[in-house]
């Protein structure tokens, strides 16, 4: 399973594809707290809120973008 | 000179390494927790790329630019590229592929287009959306680990000027006593 798992790529459909965002955008909130974070105790809390607004920044910039599609297009 | 080498070596290591071992640049400045934490973000995105992507994930030939990116996680992607560079090779031993990849050269753009169709076959052929999740997973790993590695070079300059401040200091203190 595992072997097959780092050889033939998953089967993924096209519309749950934009979830796969999510883990991503934690990954990188992780490492730049963890790089960033002056107390490292507090890393998952400043983790946590930077993946929140990361995922607000996109559902704005996402909305924005529909906003422009439907008045200009 | 002697203090120029010392200096070079006291940033390149931790960068170097950090490059090489994702937060093993932090872990040799002391920062164990720290360098923990940015190992295990930095691998998971990096192996949950090629879990999605599989084999053909770190692909040199057909995806240069990703494939730059990718080579940022250090071990890792030449981890990757060494799996890939194998396929590649097993496949052009493979009997009768160059005739047939000359054949398929008249039908096909070039040569990669045959080795993708062997690739296809095999069932390890990336396509869409897994490429784009693959290539999106693994090359921001590599990115985030070149900026750690920065990150690690930095942190052992500050820590080396505060001890070299501190020195100062204490020599200071010491010719006026």
């Amino acid at each position: 399973m595992i072997a097959t798992l780092f050889v033939h790529p998953m089967e993924i459909p096209a519309a749950q594809a934009i979830f796969w965002l999510l883990p991503l955008t934690f990954g990188v909130a992780l490492a730049y707290r963890a790089m960033r974070c002056e107390d490292i105790s507090k890393v998952w809390h400043e983790t946590i809120s930077l993946f929140v607004k990361i995922l607000l920044g996109m559902a704005i910039l996402a909305a924005g973008f529909w906003s422009v599609f439907q008045i200009f297009l | 000179m002697a203090d120029q080498g010392r200096s070079l070596f006291q940033w390149g290591l931790p960068a170097v390494l950090g490059w090489l071992i994702p937060g093993a640049g932090h872990m040799l400045l002391g920062q164990v927790k720290r360098g923990l934490i940015i190992f295990v973000a930095i691998s998971a995105l990096f192996y949950t790329g090629v879990a999605v992507g599989g084999t053909m994930t770190v692909d040199r030939q057909s995806e240069p630019y990703w494939f730059l990116a990718q080579m940022g996680s250090g071990a890792h992607g030449l981890v990757g590229w060494y799996r890939q560079d194998q396929v590649y090779r097993e496949l052009l031993a493979e009997p009768g592929f160059v005739e047939a990849a000359g054949r398929l050269v008249d039908r096909m753009p070039n040569k990669q287009m045959a080795i993708d169709a062997r690739l296809a076959k095999r069932g390890i052929a990336l396509t869409y959306p897994e490429d784009n999740i693959a290539h999106a997973y693994t090359g921001v790993a590599g990115m985030l680990n070149v900026l750690c590695a920065f990150d690690a070079a930095m942190l052992a300059l500050m820590i080396g000027a505060k001890k070299r401040a501190a020195r100062l200091e204490t020599q200071s203190e010491g010719g006026a006593a």
